[in-house]
């Protein structure tokens, strides 16, 4: 993290049973602990309650903490949080798969406004809501790779690490979900800025027969 | 091509797009992809939308923390506290099942003292000694004789439960005839006989004539217990002896030895095998087949508990050292 903490010692500290130092850890990592359980949950409570329980949990598991990356390690943590908790959430339906992609702004609880965007308006941040509801969508085992892929960066050997899952899974489940995204993406173009749009949209060709040009 | 041949096989092209995009694929993988990306516009076209998604989400802000997620002592120690407080109950239930454990291990090995000594090796019916007379199970034995002396005071017989090898069990209900019909039975009292004095062995010398059926029945009822094997060889012979006797000695009776067989089988109906040999041969006891049976299954209720004992005390020492 390069910022002058030696991470290793405040490790071996926590294992020792310091608190403390497992505190500052915390502070360290719980930004992206937050945000990884965030963008697979994608409920701000939620995510909440699986951070500190993967705190709590990763201090109790230290002692089986075998070295390696301690963030990398903190993130199966979550990872495995999230998993509870969306097999939990299984028994009341989130936001289905096709609901979303027919959803209309005002319908659309992933959309702040409801009225045509005006360019000056944050755009990105539109966007990126949409794109956070888009998420939630998938299927939690297609959901959790695409997070850890393009939001944490790790790859595929990180992912089937901190999944339990072969490398080969890990790619198949990333496509599919990637292609889902781009199929729901075809259908919303206009939320793109105009930076993203592409010149040759194959996704268009595809898409259903309203798009605008 | 089938609806679902052609999304397998779009589903496989993304695949490799995607894989592409993370620089995923082998050398060899990549050279054939390109070479296709090179005429297929599609293809292209494919994969543009493809990174474009992979780009928007990697490009997505991070959230940060909405507070500071620090960890308090109690947080950390609030599992172990509900470990420690079943520790007490568990140990209490060690103790519990561990005590019951010892004292029916206890109460079985005297029990198979008792039973099994004596029955073990048939005495010969001089040296019968007291000792495998007492009651087999301490409270429980002398249950049966009370039992057994309220069926000898009604004088009906036992119940089927009592197995008692129909030998004796002839044996026994003939004596009840003959005391009920003989007033001349006084007149043998002085006489030494051979079943009385293995009678008042077994009768622990307790009781007088009146008293001698309700013996026996406990007896009966004991002998489940493992006492029949001392019992066998020497009740067919005496029975013969006896009816003997009888017939000598009480006139009165008409005791010809057909009446005497028809006293003896009377109360036996229920097996015409044991008695089909008028002759008194002495006809080879059955032994009740299941052996011991209450013992055995005591046997297996102290297994039992010693298993539970060792699983209850493996949880409360797991328990105690849960920090």
């Amino acid at each position: 993290m390069g910022k002058g903490i030696d991470e290793p010692s405040l490790v071996a500290a926590a294992q020792r049973g310091d608190l403390d130092a497992f505190n500052e850890l915390v502070l360290l990592y719980q930004d992206r602990v937050y945000n990884l359980a965030y963008r697979i949950l994608g409920d701000p409570s939620a995510a909440e309650d699986a951070t500190q329980e993967a705190f709590i949990s990763a201090y109790r598991h230290l002692p089986t903490f075998r070295g390696g990356s301690f963030l990398s390690w903190l993130m199966r943590t979550v990872t495995n949080r999230c998993y509870d908790e969306l097999r939990r959430q299984k028994r009341r339906p989130t936001v289905s798969w096709e609901s979303f992609g027919e959803m209309d702004e005002e319908a659309n609880p992933f959309l702040v406004n409801g009225h045509p965007t005006p360019e000056e308006l944050a755009q990105q941040a539109e966007l990126t809501q949409w794109l956070q509801g888009a998420i939630q969508t998938l299927p939690p085992d297609q959901r959790v790779v695409l997070v850890l892929s393009d939001v944490e960066g790790m790859n595929y050997q990180e992912i089937a690490d901190a999944v339990g899952i072969p490398v080969g899974t890990v790619k198949s489940r990333l496509a599919r979900a990637r292609a889902r995204l781009r199929d729901l993406l075809a259908a919303r173009k206009e939320l793109l800025p105009r930076a993203y749009r592409l010149e040759h949209e194959y996704a268009g060709k595809e898409a259903r027969p309203g798009k605008d040009g | 091509m089938s609806m679902l041949g052609k999304k397998r096989v779009q589903e496989k092209t993304d695949e490799w797009l995607s894989a592409y995009i993370d620089g995923a694929l082998s050398p060899r993988e990549r050279a054939r992809l390109e070479a296709r990306l090179a005429e297929d516009a599609d293809l292209r076209a494919r994969l543009e939308s493809l990174r474009q998604v992979v780009v928007l989400v990697r490009e997505m802000p991070p959230v940060r923390a909405p507070r500071n997620f620090l960890l308090t002592p109690t947080m950390v120690q609030r599992p172990a506290r509900v470990a420690r407080r079943l520790a007490p109950a568990l140990t209490f239930a060690t103790a519990l099942t561990g005590l019951l454990c010892v004292i029916l291990l206890v109460g079985n090995l005297l029990a198979a003292g008792w039973g099994g000594g004596g029955g073990a090796v048939p005495l010969p019916m001089a040296e019968y000694p007291k000792a495998p007379h007492q009651p087999l199970r301490g409270p429980l034995g002398e249950k049966d004789q009370e039992t057994a002396m309220a069926l000898a005071n009604t004088e009906t017989p036992p119940s089927p439960v009592i197995e008692t090898p129909l030998a004796e069990w002839s044996l026994l209900e003939q004596t009840v005839t003959l005391e009920e019909a003989a007033p001349a039975r006084a007149l043998e009292e002085d006489a030494p006989h051979p079943l009385e004095s293995a009678e008042s062995a077994m009768g622990g010398g307790g009781g007088g004539p009146g008293l001698f059926p309700g013996e026996g029945y406990g007896e009966g009822a004991e002998g489940i217990g493992g006492e029949m094997e001392e019992q066998e060889p020497f009740s067919p012979e005496p029975r013969e002896d006896r009816v003997e006797s009888v017939a000598t000695l009480t006139p009165s009776l008409e005791p010809t030895p057909l009446t005497a067989e028809k006293i003896v089988a009377t109360p036996v109906t229920p097996s015409p095998t044991s008695l089909s040999k008028p002759d008194g041969t002495p006809i080879p006891v059955e032994q009740p087949e299941q052996g011991p049976p209450l013992p055995l299954l005591s046997w297996w209720l102290v297994g039992g508990l010693a298993l539970l004992t060792a699983v209850l005390a493996v949880l409360s020492v797991r328990a105690w050292r849960a920090e």
